[in-house]
């Protein structure tokens, strides 16, 4: 599903050039969770985001179902990633202005899903991630691991094949933590790819393989359950 | 105060570009405000520099044939009048003014000279500097204005100084006092003053304004009920008639404070609700530009807000706080407003002086600088006190633990405040609308005559000689021919009227007095009968409406007994200006007989028009026709100023009402930009608060075209709100406007679409422009951010 070959990215400053990814290559296979590991400014983060297309490799392919995407503009980018890819990050990353549902509800609108099956959907997916009594609440008025739970929601509404998810329990205590790892497992063997990069090793433990970066390269390769 | 100052200045640093924006908007405003108060103060102040001005009136009769004849009246009727009645203290009898040349040592001066009868001055109360002003009783005695005196001899202590009259080496004027000058706003500034003593019993020269002091206003009923009574008697005695004492005609005494206002002095006089329509705007324009700076403050109070809070916990007060926060606010505005007498005083020199009326010298108008100052200040306290409560309300340990760049209610407050923007802009835009669609109404409507094809010059002894003008023009190609009238057409409201005397036939109509190549040279279409011939004399042309509302007329009868004959009926034309319904309204062209009778003898021959051909080039046929016209009189020669094509008479003719329309124009202009300004600067807020929620959106798939839509669509609603709210304001203010024509313009719902797409369409821009960079980022930069 993923292939990724001599990835190189390059942060240039008037000053500095940082190598993030140096020549990085994997494959990660259709239905597989795999979990990145490594140090703080090891690259996990700029690895995730070239794989969600958020952001472009310097050089190095990417293939997304056989198709290469690294070096697509953003506007096709986006139309790659909607609908096909869905992100979970540490910090939630919900819109504070949207409630519940309509934070849920946004990629539907995106993908320009009628009306009523995206009420159909939001209502679904809510009442799967136990959170439907809070629809109509603001982020602000939830807990952290509710908030996660809305995330995920948004992520998965769209039935995406991937999901990207940064330290997705960065920001939880151990119980919404577990809550959540234990979603993402859910997911992941309903046949969602998952990729997901965590400092924990206890998180790790759910990834069927894990990945270990350290200073922009691929260390070690592990499989995991 | 030393950390909000540092704060402040980073935050000023950080939005640079809007900051300035809001410091220009509010410096435009500040001088826009100035500029048009210097107007309004020239206008509703005018004449008021007079001492005890509301004592000040003058007399004047009204109902007679031409409103004209009223205002000035014969010496002995004046001066009866004025003494008749107990309650007037004093009067003087003004005559007009005029300009020639005098002489003092080798130099040569002009001088504007206020000529009146005798003493005319006294009852003025001018402040004499030195000498008396009853000396203008004495022949030859002049008074000179402190400015004048200082022109001619460097000193006001002139006293018995004499100037000389250009023309004659025996003439001299003694000078026998120095007043202080009256200001620009007063029809007495910058002149001299001379005392005449003529027409003592000429009951026939109607040439004296009279002007009265009355002891008490409470008392003006019944000295205007002495002076009528009187009239009625002076009126049989003089003129053996009975119309003042059947109350046809009456006195009725006018605030000197009044007569900047009256059309029937001055047909360009402004209105005084244009003054009020002025004020009004200039308000506006602050309000707007202040709407701006409070929303400019509070959509950076969220980025303050955290260490403001901060010093909070350390223990500064919440007084102290909004006391630093208030002063910071006052101070941008003063700063603004020295930006803006800065702008005044630049603008001056680049065309701003030419858009007022009065003076927009800043060492003319202290007072003026002091209001605005004290409304700057006002300003800036309404504009920072607000934010200065609002950045303070907060439980600290709450904004201390998040942003509250996004709290609703602060976002409701700049969304009204915004309303409130876009809702003037629309009206503003409304009315200069409405004002253009008269101007172009009155310039382009069809007037029954080829007025694009006339020119117009005064005519003289030499040009008045029809058969030497039009074989020497002849020569000109292009130039079709040359007639002569009484009055030049649209120039003014009050033509001579004309009444039969017949018992079965009476009508009054308007009569112009013409040559008889007059139908043919301006165009002016015949409908029944016949136009004027070579040996016509004695005979009419009445228009359309006349033959209409006096059925008897009928070609070559006369019009009544003793009366002279129709030869033909002419297309209803447009003669008068816009501010008089004339299209129904009798008028009738009559031929003089130069042997006929005596009403008609008279100098009628004032205006000189030349046709010329439709496709002829208007400037260069100008020049070709003073070249020949000069060739034809040489003793009063012309220059280019003298010739006029019936636009320029009408763009004498409605200059006020120009250039109300110019000033309204900028100052609209100048409130939509101060408007967009804040739209520019709350989008560049805006955005960067969304900055997260963009990327976000982004990530799950949005376009940048979508997030720009999200953008504007927000502002289309606030627009088409507020264009609903405005709409009927700017309909009904233009209205207004549009009650001093008699012949308005109807308003086209087009208007009001294209007013909403304009401002929409710049709204729209602003929005998209600023929204751009935001929304075309990788998204991947705008979540890092958290």
């Amino acid at each position: 599903m993923i292939k990724i070959e001599n990835l190189v990215k390059k942060f240039t400053t008037t000053e500095v050039e940082t190598i993030a990814l140096n020549n990085v290559s994997l494959e990660v296979a259709d239905k597989e969770f795999v979990a990145i590991m490594g140090p703080s400014g090891c690259g996990k983060s700029t690895l995730l985001n070239i794989m969600g297309l958020l952001d472009n490799p310097t050089s190095g392919d990417y293939y997304l179902n056989e198709q290469e995407v690294g070096h697509l503009r953003e506007k096709d980018r986006t139309k790659v990633r909607k609908g096909n890819i869905g992100f979970v990050f540490q910090s939630f990353n919900l819109i504070d202005e949207l409630n519940v549902y309509e934070n849920v509800e946004l990629p539907l609108t995106y993908l320009g899903v009628p009306a009523d099956e995206r009420k159909r959907k939001v209502n679904e997916i809510l009442k799967r991630m136990a959170i439907s009594h809070r629809a109509k609440h603001y982020p602000q008025q939830l807990s952290g691991g509710q908030q996660q739970r809305v995330a995920i929601a948004r992520a998965v509404v769209c039935e995406p094949k991937i999901i990207l998810a940064d330290e997705p329990t960065g920001n939880l205590d151990s119980k919404n933590g577990l809550e959540v790892m234990q979603l993402l497992t859910e997911l992941n063997k309903e046949g969602t790819t998952i990729v997901m990069v965590t400092h924990s090793q206890r998180d790790a433990g759910f990834a069927t393989r894990v990945i270990n970066l350290f200073d922009g390269q691929v260390v070690s390769t592990a499989e995991g359950l | 105060m030393k950390t909000i100052v540092r704060n402040f200045t980073s935050i000023f640093k950080k939005f640079v570009t809007a900051n300035l924006l809001n410091l220009l908007g509010l410096s435009l405003a500040f001088a826009s405000f100035f500029v048009i108060m210097t107007q309004v103060n020239y206008d509703l102040g005018y004449n008021k520099s007079f001492t005890e001005h509301e004592n000040l009136f003058r007399i004047r009769v009204n109902g007679l044939a031409s409103d004209i004849m009223g205002v000035q009246l014969p010496r002995p009727m004046a001066e009866r009048l004025a003494a008749a009645s107990p309650h007037v203290t004093g009067y003087g009898l003004y005559s007009g003014t005029m300009f020639d040349n005098y002489v003092v040592g080798e130099n040569e001066y002009t001088l504007f000279v206020d000529h009146g009868v005798k003493d005319f001055l006294s009852v003025f109360k001018p402040s004499v500097i030195a000498g008396n002003v009853e000396g203008l009783s004495q022949k030859n005695n002049i008074v000179l204005p402190r400015s004048e005196a200082m022109r001619l001899f460097g000193t006001t202590d002139i006293v018995g100084s004499t100037l000389k009259y250009k023309y004659r080496d025996d003439l001299f004027y003694n000078i026998c006092a120095v007043v202080e000058d009256y200001p620009e706003n007063n029809f007495m500034h910058g002149h001299c003053f001379m005392g005449d003593d003529y027409g003592e019993d000429d009951y026939m020269m109607w040439n004296c304004s009279p002007y009265v002091r009355v002891n008490d206003i409470a008392n003006l009923p019944q000295a205007e009920q002495v002076m009528n009574s009187l009239l009625g008697d002076i009126w049989t005695e003089q003129y053996e008639s009975d119309i003042a004492k059947e109350g046809k005609i009456q006195v009725a005494l006018i605030p000197i404070g009044e007569e900047h206002f009256d059309k029937t002095l001055q047909a360009t006089a402004p209105t005084k609700s244009s003054s009020y329509l002025l004020l009004c705007f200039s308000l506006l324009i602050v309000m707007i530009a202040a709407v701006n700076f409070t929303n400019f403050t509070l959509a950076e109070t969220p980025m303050r807000i955290h260490s403001i809070n901060t010093q909070k916990v350390l223990g500064s007060s919440t007084v102290r706080l909004q006391g630093s926060l208030l002063a910071e606010a006052v101070i941008i505005s003063l700063i603004a407003f020295v930006v803006a007498l800065a702008i005044v005083y630049l603008a001056h020199d680049f065309g701003l002086q030419e858009l007022v009326t009065a003076s927009i010298l800043l060492q003319d108008h202290p007072q003026l600088i002091i209001f605005t100052l004290l409304l700057s200040i006002a300003v800036g306290a309404l504009a920072g006190a607000y934010p200065a409560y609002y950045a303070t309300s907060f439980p600290p340990a709450l904004v201390l633990k998040g942003s509250y760049g996004l709290s609703p209610k602060g976002k409701k407050l700049r969304t009204i405040l915004i309303c409130l923007q876009f809702a003037a802009s629309f009206v503003l835009v409304l009315v200069v609308g409405i004002m253009y669609l008269q101007s172009h109404f009155i310039y382009s409507s069809d007037y029954g005559y080829d007025k694009e094809q006339v020119m117009i010059i005064p005519a003289t002894p030499a040009t008045r000689e029809l058969s030497v003008v039009n074989a020497q023009l002849g020569a000109i190609p292009g130039i079709e021919g040359a007639t002569l009238s009484q009055f030049a057409l649209n120039s003014s409201d009050n033509f001579q009227l004309r009444q039969t005397d017949s018992d079965d036939k009476k009508m009054t109509f308007t009569c112009l007095m013409v040559d008889w190549r007059f139908i043919d040279v301006m165009g002016i279409e015949i409908t029944e009968g016949r136009s004027f011939r070579e040996n016509d004399g004695d005979v009419y042309i009445f228009n359309e409406s006349a033959k209409k509302q006096f059925p008897w007329l009928t070609i070559d009868q006369p019009i009544a007994d003793g009366d002279y004959p129709v030869v033909g009926f002419c297309k209803d034309i447009k003669y008068s200006t816009f501010r008089t319904d004339d299209t129904q309204m009798p008028i009738a062209f009559l031929v003089p007989n130069p042997a006929g009778k005596e009403w008609v003898r008279g100098f009628w021959r004032n205006q000189l028009l030349i046709r010329i051909a439709k496709n002829m080039d208007k400037q260069e046929a100008k020049q070709k026709v003073l070249a020949t016209i000069n060739e034809i009189e040489k003793e009063y020669p012309k220059d280019e100023g003298d010739i006029r094509y019936i636009d320029d008479i009408m763009d004498y003719t409605y200059k006020q009402e120009n250039l109300f329309t110019k000033q309204i124009l900028l100052f609209s202009l100048l409130a939509i930009l101060i408007s967009i300004i804040g739209v520019f600067g709350l989008t560049m807020f805006e955005s960067e608060y969304r900055r997260k929620e963009i990327g976000i959106r982004k990530v799950f798939g949005s376009s940048t075209a979508e997030i720009l839509q999200m953008f504007n669509k927000r502002y289309l609603y606030i627009l088409l709100g507020c264009f609903v709210v405005a709409a009927p304001v700017g309909y009904l203010l233009g209205q207004h406007w549009l009650e001093g024509f008699a012949v308005k313009t109807t308003i086209s719902p087009l208007l009001f679409l294209v007013s909403f797409l304009l401002v929409t369409l710049i709204t729209m821009l602003t929005v998209t422009y600023q929204s751009w960079k935001n929304a075309s980022e990788n998204p991947v930069n705008s979540i890092k951010t958290e």
